[in-house]
């Protein structure tokens, strides 16, 4: 058996206070620095300062869970919480709070957030909360087993199967082997959404390298680091400039120093993905497609054409791009298209790849059990370094956690505890489903249970019956 | 052993015994302390606590008077201080110190003045802080029985839920129930329910024999224990008769154009048969002091009464009596005043020392006093401000308090000089010193009148053979020297020197060795010198309470303090104890002073870090070990409001 792959975590606080859900503010007046706060709280919100014992500690506000100890143990009433305005303002409707809070916390400590008992929903929604993933098995690990002596590989190969093997007499495989990338866990960085400074990138790909995984990079933001291994370059226009001859002279070496490229989709992309295996064979090519009406057809084309590596992304928000029904949802994107492989039997001669929306570890798992090989993550990446997704940067403001002149290791750190966090929530949705490789859990839709599904069998009955006859399923 | 300890021995003795009472005095003082400690150390175990550092030592010589040339007069170090835990190890102590005839001084929370916790002749100071336990609640019959070292605060707490309180109380709510009964006994609700001895049942007494005897309310000898500073025996216990709470308080200030108005006002609703819980009356200038501590002018600054009734039906029975007199104040000012009934010596004056003179003068001669004496306190440049507890039909107990700075050493004396002066001026209003001790001991014929006094010499004769509780005061003052300068204390040189202290007083006074500016003093200096060493702070101090540790003491620290800004040698370990300190505040809260205790324990700190490192380790230890114990809990949590 390999050696068993596991991502060591080591604690990394935050350089600037996170956004807490609360806000507890002590009143010095009043306080008297008995110290009960320090012991009650779970979370360690309050402490004795470490440089003084004597005295109170500012409340690190982002920690506390709002449970009240403190404010009903505080003998002089010194204590008060309330809502934080400056929570409730973070991110949007898709990238909420509480996700900025569990990415906090993950890249924080590299571990799994508690929250109380059990699973505090949301249990029904839009986009991945609008299906649940079957956790029944009875003979399920225990949670040391997972984490522990079990061997559950989460590990995902990009590039094409081969599919069928030849050997020669003296038994050695005969058939050229399609060129092949094992990541050890099914998660790439994609490009992130705004364009930042050197120090940022270079937390990522070291965490990359650090993981085992690939960091796709759009051309313009290319630079030289020790890492190369690990950056996947993403070209934007490469057939329109192949078409005016005007490949720069960098293409050829960078295209040296990697083992994967992506580029855009356009008419003419499988011109340019010759041309790059012509420059190099056992180049792995990824195209980069939006979610659109014509996603299916381009998938279809694609893969019938022998291209590895299929890269279907949405926008931040998981919604589908250029699309006549604004509400397609990522993954419904990508189940028709493993769908629409499986029916031609080629589905595992392409990788899919999704990315757009993925901004928790069960989001991971949704999109696998919905067709993807691998998924692509975005902004959790950036949020994991404190980015408040503010966007004062892309307008020219001040960063309020100075992403500038974050030191590149730090960052890295961070990073890795949050795919560590990732990957441990991962294994538990692995072993709760009785499944020892991640591999196994692509398109089992029969494992998860879909919304869209219940809908339907509830409603449509009683609807029919009630002489309603307008499809249920559209009136989404 | 030097020629002036000889001569002390010899003589003091001699002299002792023609006053009647023996007094055997250590030839070297520090072998015969070392012998007492080991064999009071193995008879104690764990029973009592025995210090006897430098710096305890040093800080168990004072009172609140703290007067400067003391160590002068007497050997007031003591050798040894002991905190007894259990009655049984004080009874040890007693029949120890008696057998070697070694000097006992009683001491409480150390809140009165005068001299009468002071040593006098080195020996042992008792301290009741650890005897405080409240030993027994009867709800039917009304009584709580108490250890000597209860506070009055303390027992206030227990109450608390029990729907009864306390008769009377003095405004040193900090302080024990044995100090009270030994002193005066005069306080708060003393003019509907009299002094402390008409609130005790019974009282338990240790004799220097050993004996220890329960004295009933009834028996003869029981009034012998009330205002008799100690010297009779050491009071145990206390059976205290207690009342059920009021509901509220009704509290009325009236303002009048002069102390004789506010006088007859008092003189006339007594007349009328009107019964208040208390009657407190406050000069102008005590009025205009409150305003400065409020920082702004919401009270007249008037002579003024302050009425406080508890039973509605005397309440309206008052408000018809006083409808057309007076000027009364708002309610909420009123209020204002009878909260701040146990912060009497709050101050905002420019200079940080206060003094204080107290006595009880009738009623009727009250104005013309208060006349007297604002006309003599010019004569020495001070502003006096008064206030007043009438605490019986015809009897006021007056506090004079003044503000003056013992960094102006000259000042400071003649400041100092007038407090006899003032005394002596009530004594011919037939008024009569509230407390002896040491320094009012040469006006014991005007306290107490010859018959009672042949009849306290008898007694103690008889009980206290040896004079080994509270020697050298009260009957009279006996100064080291072969008692030379005792003669200074002496009744009839005394009266001379506050005669003639008035005419010396401008000398004293003399401009040019006026006030050096304040201006820019520290808030640790100000605090140091303007802390009366009442031990408020240390009734509430939780580092103390719970380790007990005498260093721990705010009221103590206020000395260390004192002595870090004279540039007095401190040793490494007496500076470490004073970072052992929550910084809870506690301490600033109770502060009779009302002083900003917060900054100056900070600057405290930053002083010695200059000298010393920080005690770090200490400091963590310290507040590992508090929080570890039970006792810090109960006591943090009794600040739950
Ligand atoms: C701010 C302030 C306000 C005050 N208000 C009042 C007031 O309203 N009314 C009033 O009467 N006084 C008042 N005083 C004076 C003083 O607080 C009281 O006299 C108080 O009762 C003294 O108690 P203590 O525990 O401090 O006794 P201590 O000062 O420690 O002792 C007083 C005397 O009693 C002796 N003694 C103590 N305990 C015992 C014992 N168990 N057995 C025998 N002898 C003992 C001591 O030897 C000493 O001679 C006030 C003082 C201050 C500082
Ligand atoms: S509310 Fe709870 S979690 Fe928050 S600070 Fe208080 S004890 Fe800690
Ligand atoms: S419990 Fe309250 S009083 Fe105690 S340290 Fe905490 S805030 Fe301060
Ligand atoms: S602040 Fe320090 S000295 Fe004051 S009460 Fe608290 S522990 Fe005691
Ligand atoms: S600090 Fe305040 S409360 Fe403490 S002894 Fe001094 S005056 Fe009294």
């Amino acid at each position: 058996m390999p050696k068993k792959y596991s991502i060591a975590g080591s604690a990394a606080p935050p350089r600037f206070q996170p956004v807490g859900k609360f806000v507890i503010e002590r009143n010095e007046d009043e306080c008297i620095h008995c110290g009960r706060c320090t012991l009650v709280c779970l979370h360690d919100v309050h402490k004795r300062r470490g440089d003084d014992p004597r005295f109170i500690s500012e409340p690190v506000n982002y920690l506390c869970k709002g449970c009240f100890r403190c404010i009903q143990e505080c003998p002089k009433e010194a204590l008060t919480i309330k809502n934080n305005e400056e929570w409730l303002l973070l991110g949007d409707s898709y990238w909420t709070p509480e996700t900025f809070g569990k990415i906090w916390y993950q890249a924080e400590t590299g571990s799994i957030p508690v929250s109380g008992t059990g699973y505090t929903g949301p249990f029904s929604g839009e986009g991945f909360d609008s299906m649940w993933t079957d956790m029944s098995e009875i003979v399920r690990p225990t949670r040391d087993g997972i984490h522990g002596r079990e061997y559950i590989s989460t590990s995902v190969y990009i590039g094409r199967k081969a599919q069928m093997l030849t050997f020669d007499n003296k038994g050695k495989i005969k058939s050229p082997l399609p060129p092949t990338l094992s990541i050890p866990i099914p998660l790439i960085f994609d490009i992130i959404p705004f364009r930042f400074s050197k120090n940022v990138y270079e937390s990522l790909v070291k965490a990359a390298s650090f993981l085992g995984t690939f960091m796709i990079i759009d051309l313009d933001e290319w630079f030289n680091s020790k890492y190369q291994a690990n950056l996947v370059p993403f070209f934007a226009n490469l057939s329109k400039k192949m078409n005016q001859k005007l490949m720069f002279p960098e293409f050829e070496g960078v295209i040296k120093k990697c083992k994967m490229v992506e580029i855009a989709y356009d008419l003419e992309v499988l011109k340019v993905v010759e041309e790059i295996k012509r420059l190099k064979n056992e180049m792995i090519v990824s195209v980069r497609i939006p979610f659109g009406d014509s996603t299916n057809k381009i998938v279809e084309e694609l893969a019938f054409a022998g291209v590895e590596v299929l890269h279907l992304c949405a926008d931040v928000n998981g919604k589908v791009i250029s699309s006549s029904d604004k509400n397609r949802f990522v993954k419904d994107g990508i189940l028709d298209a493993h769908r629409l492989l499986v029916e031609h039997k080629i589905r595992d001669e392409v990788t899919l790849m999704l990315s757009g929306g993925i901004a928790m570890a069960e989001h991971v798992a949704k999109a696998i059990i919905c067709g993807a090989d691998v998924t692509a993550v975005d902004l959790p990446l950036l949020i994991a370094l404190e980015c408040r997704y503010c966007k004062r940067c892309q307008n020219g403001l001040s960063c309020p956690v100075e992403l500038k002149a974050l030191n590149s290791d730090y960052g890295a750190q961070r990073i890795i505890n949050l795919m560590r966090a990732w990957r441990n929530q991962l294994l538990e949705v692995l072993g709760a489903m009785g499944l020892r490789d991640v591999r196994r859990l692509r398109g089992e839709v029969g494992r998860a249970i879909l919304h869209e599904d219940i809908r339907h069998e509830t409603f449509e009955k009683i609807l029919r019956s009630e002489g309603v006859t307008n499809n249920i399923k559209s009136s989404n | 052993m030097g020629v002036a300890k000889v001569f002390r021995c010899t003589l003091n003795q001699q002299i002792a015994c023609s006053y009647g009472f023996s007094e055997k005095r250590y030839g070297d003082i520090r072998s015969m302390s070392r012998d007492l400690k080991k064999k009071l150390e193995s008879l104690l175990g764990n029973d009592a606590r025995l210090l006897d550092g430098a710096f305890e030592r040093e800080v168990y010589s004072m009172d609140i008077g703290a007067i400067p040339f003391t160590g002068l007069l007497f050997d007031n170090i003591p050798e040894m201080i002991i905190q007894p835990k259990k009655i049984e190890a004080l009874k040890t102590i007693i029949r120890v110190a008696n057998e070697e005839r070694v000097a006992i001084f009683p001491r409480g929370s150390g809140s009165s003045g005068l001299g009468g916790v002071v040593p006098t002749v080195g020996g042992m100071v008792i301290d009741f802080s650890s005897l405080n336990e409240i030993d027994e609640l009867d709800q039917e019959k009304m009584t709580i029985i108490v250890q000597a070292g209860v506070r009055w605060s303390e027992i206030e707490n227990f109450l608390k839920s029990k729907e009864l309180t306390m008769r009377t109380y003095p405004s040193s709510f900090f302080s024990t129930i044995g100090g009270w009964i030994a002193t005066g006994g005069y306080g708060i609700g003393s003019f509907k329910f009299g002094n402390i001895q008409s609130q005790i049942e019974s009282i338990e007494v240790l004799f220097p024999s050993g004996e220890i005897k329960s004295i009933n309310q009834d028996d003869e000898e029981f009034s012998l224990f009330f205002g008799t500073e100690g010297q009779f025996g050491i009071v145990l216990t206390a059976t205290l008769k207690l009342r059920n709470k009021p509901r509220k308080a009704l509290p009325h200030m009236i303002y009048f154009d002069s102390a004789e108005a506010a006088v007859n006002f008092i003189k006339d609703m007594i007349k009328e048969n009107i019964v208040p819980y208390n009657i407190k009356y406050m000069d102008a200038a005590h009025i205009g002091e409150t305003n400065k501590i409020l920082g702004e002018r919401s009270f007249r600054e008037k002579d003024s009464v302050l009425v406080t009734f508890e039973d509605e039906l005397e309440d309206r029975k008052f408000l018809s009596f006083a409808s057309n007199r007076g000027i009364h104040a708002e309610e909420y000012l009123a209020h204002y005043i009878w909260h701040e009934r146990l912060f009497s010596m709050k101050r905002k004056g420019s200079k940080p020392t206060p003094l204080a003179c107290e006595l009880t003068i009738p009623l009727e001669n009250f104005s013309p006093y208060l006349k007297k004496i604002i006309r003599m306190s010019k004569r020495f440049k001070v502003k006096i401000n008064v206030e007043s507890y009438i605490i019986g039909k015809d009897e006021a107990l007056v506090l004079i308090h003044y503000d003056s700075d013992v960094r102006n050493f000259r000042t400071y004396l003649a400041h100092l000089a007038l407090i006899p002066v003032l005394t002596k001026i009530g004594i011919a209003f037939r008024g009569v010193p509230y407390g002896l001790g040491i320094w009012n001991a040469p006006f014991i014929n005007e306290k107490i009148d010859h018959q009672t006094l042949r009849r306290y010499k008898a007694y103690k004769h008889e009980v206290d053979p040896r004079n080994i509780l509270n020697p050298g005061k009260f009957f009279t003052a006996r100064t080291k020297w072969a008692n030379i300068p005792g003669i200074l204390l002496k009744p009839v040189v005394f009266r001379t020197i506050t005669k003639i202290a008035p005419m010396f007083s401008p000398i004293l006074l003399s401009p040019i060795l006026e006030e050096k500016s304040t201006k820019d003093e520290t808030e640790l200096e100000k605090t140091v010198y303007s802390c009366v060493k009442c031990g408020s702070c240390a009734s509430v101090c939780p580092a103390y309470l719970i380790t007990r540790d005498e260093l721990l003491n705010p009221k103590n620290k206020m000395h260390l303090a004192k002595k870090l800004l004279l540039g007095e040698t401190i040793t490494k370990s007496d500076a470490e104890k004073a970072f052992l300190c929550l910084h809870c505040g506690m301490c600033r809260e109770v502060c009779q002073n009302d002083l900003d205790l917060l900054t100056a324990w900070l600057e405290l700190e930053e002083g010695l870090e200059h000298i010393f490192d920080k005690p770090e380790d200490a400091i963590q230890n310290f507040v590992s070990s508090i929080e570890a114990s039970e006792e810090y809990w109960r006591f943090v949590y009794a600040q739950k409001v």
